[in-house]
């Protein structure tokens, strides 16, 4: 699990009631899932109230004793513990997380008839508030006329212009890639947002959209940097390379929805990456295949790649253009809530 | 300068005669606000609290139910309250420049009006750190900011130089008034209330004119006027950098710390001789500001004008000939499309002063008003250009989002400047608007131009000593 | 006579007919139905990180294969996928002889094989090496790539905070420059509070 150690955290008295050190909740023993055990015995049981109502000015938690302001590098309980090759090597060198996405079998789920399902996953998987896409399907004109599509996660950038200008340091990188955000920490001053080339930070501007399931799913679950939670209103989110996918041994949501299989989610450090059908080599495959990243001239260094295509392995003609609207299924959600568009 | 007035003529350090009656004169002048209140005063203060009271409603409003209040998405996560947050910082400018500047080197004009740039350069700074406050997603973490605070975060230093910066130009400002104060205490001990006497002797930090203060004072003078410098400088710098350490299509330039210190010298300037203007009337100083003030002023405006087209050329010449990705979009947005009304606008205004101040038939105390309206209004148009033009870019392939701020953004606003002026006009009652003791040493009478009279114009004199007064 | 002449043919034909659809099924455009034999060779051990050189042999009854491609590759699970990871691939020269580089970037004993997709003539064959590939070390092969990390400027630091001092250097450069301007702020109160000073003296001169 990634989170900051040795750090207490800013607790929101009127979230939880109740002030904890981080530490405490640190749990450093192997898991299997990633909801059970977080509760086990010896550890606070935080309550997650549903939705966050403003008074005015909130209390703020007692400051703790250190008065460093450093942001963390996870210490990955990755690579603490030898489970099955998932989260770190066998040998326990950590995984250098990394995506690459065939552009070539993506046609924005038109063969399909539905919208595009690697959005739709993430969506049902995180309870993704409306209207956030924490991957998007953007529809990028070509030179000859006609259209491609590109599946935009959060690029997971190995320079973040996001984690770069965050004054509390609640975003913030790991080793093993993924840039994380503390929403207990987040100010909500959105530099972050106005910093990230790639359009893919999304902000709880007010009580967020969210189903009753989500609170529900949340409740009886510690805080944990690696589960966003809607209910904190006024604080950022974004794909976050689905942490706990990989630690049952999956890959994330989006990648196993994909009907095509076009989404390959893999290890640089390895050097190894798998669409959840086959299995390749990262390097040869991008080599081989004219692999680029976005925007490459800003110097992010994503670790989101793609190979140059617009469909044709799914025979799609580059000129039908267009895909299904993305539509998020709670039928009813918290109350209070409104969506709003981006 | 003498806690008493003392008979006879002095002399300020230049030789220039000071009549008694004058000196007197300008002394009851400036000390009338503080001893008598009016009910327009009353009025105008109730009307500033009520338009205070409803930017506090909406602004609880917005705390009870997020942002979404705004007119902000995450497509332009920044609007009005960033706009007015660089506006405010940029008028503060103003005080730094007359106070500082010319001080350091020994430009006498300004002495009349020293006083109030420096006010509006605290006022403004104090209520331009308000809007960040108000743009928080979360302002009940903002301890973390101290707690967690990393020092590569533009916010950061936004933090540090504006808190540096209002330090400094309280104490700056304070300095000065420590021998107003004493007059205050000596001049208006009958006629003022008890807590007010006791607050003028407090205040005075019991000076007496003493050469012994005098140098101490001198010092301490000389120290702040040096150092406030490159502190206004790097205070809007920084600001700048909050928007020039992204990598979005306009923000994206290195001429950004130069540019928006240009911008705020010159908003700054405009906001003096507005404000000049208002307290001029208001307080009946005719007599000891004059056309000669408002003369020197417009000069300025006119040259910040000049260096601000530069600066503008420099940005779109230079953007505009290459036409680099996102900048068709940008030039498009900004000239004839969404932005259109804004950007013109602001061409006029910022072009205003030199069709204005550089004609002598337009060039009175009126038309150099004028023009400072005209660019005052320009520059609130420019921060919105920057800020919401920079955002409408398209990133990604998506269309461009639209913005406009909803009733809470502008009724915070609203309350913002409400409550600017009602600083400012709470200090007018406590605090001498002129820096008398200034004006006495070191300026004397406004030479011929002024409006008002009431002496004949005192005659160059010879005499190169100023004889000490007992 | 005649009819076991006959069903040979048919038989045959037959069969040429499956092994074309078979081979059509299998992407071959034209399969060739001769078996070849491909021999692969790999070192035993290795160490992380090294570049591992492995070479195949592709042979037939009629001699050396020349200039076809052979890819090499590991059987992997990764995650919730398996199959053959690619790793490399080569043509074989003149004596039938394939032999490419990769680097090692997993440990354990990995099973190369080598694959030959099949051409006109030949049917595709797999082999797999004649012995596993030990790979040993643990040392971390990926850095992540930010550029020039200026320190205090554009990084965190790492680790974790060790109090004031620590994070007041990490921060250095403004750190001096707040220092200064904040002590000449201090030395400007100092002479103010002479001004106080200097006024009680002369009180005291006086009285």
């Amino acid at each position: 699990m990634l989170h900051r150690v040795g750090e207490s955290q800013s607790v929101n008295a009127m979230e939880t009631g109740m002030s904890d050190p981080l530490n405490e909740l640190v749990d450093d023993d192997g898991r299997t899932g990633p909801l059970d055990a977080l509760t086990g015995a010896g550890q606070r049981r935080v309550k997650r109230r549903g939705v966050l109502r403003w008074l005015g000015a909130a209390a703020v938690a007692a400051p703790p004793l250190a008065f460093g302001g450093q942001t963390l590098f996870g210490k990955g309980l990755f690579s603490a513990t030898p489970k099955a090759a998932a989260t770190a090597t066998v040998d326990g060198r950590l995984r250098r997380w990394a995506m690459v996405i065939d552009l070539r079998a993506c046609d924005g789920c038109q063969s399909v008839n539905k919208p595009p399902q690697c959005t739709a996953a993430c969506i049902e998987g995180h309870f993704a508030p409306q209207p956030m896409e924490w991957i998007q399907v953007f529809e990028q004109s070509l030179p000859g006329g006609g259209t491609r599509f590109e599946p935009a996660p959060c690029q997971q950038c190995q320079n973040p212009p996001c984690t770069n200008v965050c004054p509390v340091g609640a975003t913030f990188s790991t080793p093993e890639g993924p840039v994380l955000i503390d929403q207990e920490r987040c100010i909500g001053c959105r530099i972050c947002m106005a910093a990230c080339p790639y359009d893919r930070r999304f902000f709880n501007w007010g009580t967020s959209p969210q189903p009753a399931e989500a609170v529900q799913a949340m409740s009886g679950m510690a805080y944990n940097v690696e589960h966003q939670e809607p209910e904190f209103r006024g604080t950022v989110m974004k794909c976050d390379f689905c942490p706990d996918m990989a630690r049952a041994g999956k890959i994330p949501y989006c990648a196993d929805a994909c009907p095509n299989h076009a989404i390959y989610y893999g290890d640089l450090e390895e050097d190894v990456a798998t669409n959840g059908k086959s299995v390749i080599q990262v390097s040869s495959f991008l080599s081989d295949n004219s692999g680029f990243r976005l925007s490459e001239e800003y110097g992010t260094e994503p670790r989101v790649y793609y190979i140059p295509g617009s469909g044709e392995a799914l025979g799609r003609n580059p000129m039908t253009k267009g895909r299904m609207p993305t539509v998020w299924p709670w039928k009813t959600t918290v109350s209070g809530s409104k969506t709003w568009t981006r | 300068m003498d806690a008493v007035s003392s008979k006879g003529t002095t002399y300020t350090d230049q030789g220039r005669a000071v009549p008694a009656e004058w000196r007197e004169g300008l002394e009851n002048r400036v000390l009338a606000p503080l001893a008598k209140t009016t009910w327009r005063y009353f009025a105008w203060i109730g009307f500033l609290l009520a338009i205070i009271a409803l930017a506090v409603v909406m602004y609880i409003r917005q705390l009870n139910n997020g942002l979404i209040e705004t007119g902000m998405r995450d497509r332009i996560s920044w609007g009005l309250y960033i706009i007015s947050f660089v506006f405010f910082i940029g008028i503060s400018h103003a005080g730094t420049l007359l106070s500082a500047i010319l001080r350091v080197v020994k430009a006498r004009w300004q002495l009349p009006i020293t006083r109030m740039a420096e006010f509006i350069t605290v006022v403004a700074l104090m209520v331009g750190a308000l809007f960040p406050l108000i743009d928080l997603g979360r302002v009940d973490r903002i301890w973390n900011i101290v707690q967690y605070g990393r020092w590569q975060s533009p916010l950061v230093w936004d933090l540090l130089a504006i808190t540096t910066y209002l330090t400094g130009s309280a104490l700056y400002l304070y300095l000065p008034l420590i021998p107003d104060f004493a007059l205050c205490r000596d001049r208006l001990g009958s006629t003022t209330s008890a807590w007010k006497h006791t607050f003028f002797t407090i205040a005075a930090a019991g000076w007496k004119g003493t050469p012994g203060q005098r140098k101490a004072l001198d010092r301490a003078m000389t120290i702040m006027m040096v150092v406030i410098i490159p502190v206004a400088v790097s205070v809007h710098t920084v600001v700048s950098w909050l928007f020039a350490m992204t990598l979005r299509e306009p923000f994206n330039t290195t001429v950004f710390g130069a540019f928006f210190v240009a911008g705020a010298i010159f908003s700054g300037v405009a906001a003096i001789i507005i404000l000049m203007a208002v307290l001029r009337k208001v307080l009946h100083l005719e007599e000891y500001i004059t056309k000669n003030q408002f003369l020197a002023l417009g000069i300025f405006l006119l040259a910040m004008s000049f260096v601000m087209i530069y600066f503008n050329l420099s940005e779109y010449v230079t953007t505009g000939y290459k036409m680099e990705s996102g900048a068709p979009f940008h030039f498009h947005d900004l000239m004839i499309g969404y932005l259109a009304p804004f950007f013109w606008c602001y061409i006029i205004g910022v072009v205003a002063p030199i069709v204005i101040i550089a004609f002598p038939p337009t060039r009175t105390i009126k038309g150099i008003v004028t023009a400072a309206v005209f660019v005052l209004v320009a520059m609130w148009l420019e921060r919105y250009i920057i800020v919401v033009g920079g955002f409408r870019v398209p990133l990604m392939p998506y269309d461009a989002r639209a913005y406009a701020p909803t009733f809470t953004e502008w009724s915070i606003f609203a309350g913002a400047v409400a409550l600017f002026l009602l600083l400012i006009s709470i200090f007018v009652k406590f605090f001498p608007m002129v820096s008398v003791w200034e004006v006495v040493e070191h300026r004397g009478p406004e030479p011929d131009g002024s409006e008002a009279v009431h002496h004949p114009a005192a005659p160059r004199m010879e005499a190169p000593v100023a004889p000490e007064v007992a | 006579m005649k009819t076991r002449r006959l069903r040979l043919r048919i038989g045959a034909s037959l069969v040429a007919a499956a092994v074309a659809a078979l081979a059509s099924v299998g992407g071959v455009s034209a399969a060739g139905t001769q078996q070849a034999t491909l021999v692969v060779t790999a070192p035993a051990t290795a160490n992380l990180g090294d570049q591992v050189t492995v070479t195949a042999k592709l042979t037939s009854a009629a001699g050396a294969l020349v200039k076809e491609t052979v890819q090499f590759a590991i059987p992997t699970t990764f995650l919730n996928g398996s199959g053959d990871m690619v790793v490399a691939q080569a043509v074989t020269d003149g004596q039938g002889q394939a032999s490419a580089t990769f680097e090692a970037r997993s440990t354990g004993a990995l099973q190369l094989k080598g694959v030959f997709a099949g051409d006109n003539t030949y049917a595709p064959v797999t082999a797999a090496a004649s012995s596993t590939m030990t790979v040993t070390g643990n040392q971390q092969l990926y850095v992540p790539d930010i550029g020039i990390a200026l320190r205090g400027l554009n990084t965190t630091p790492t680790g974790q905070a060790t109090g004031f001092a620590h994070w007041f250097l990490s921060g250095w450069p403004i750190g001096a420059v707040l220092t200064l301007i904040w002590s000449m702020y201090a030395t400007a109160v100092y002479f103010m509070s002479r001004v106080v000073a200097e006024g009680e003296r002369a009180t005291e001169v006086q009285s």
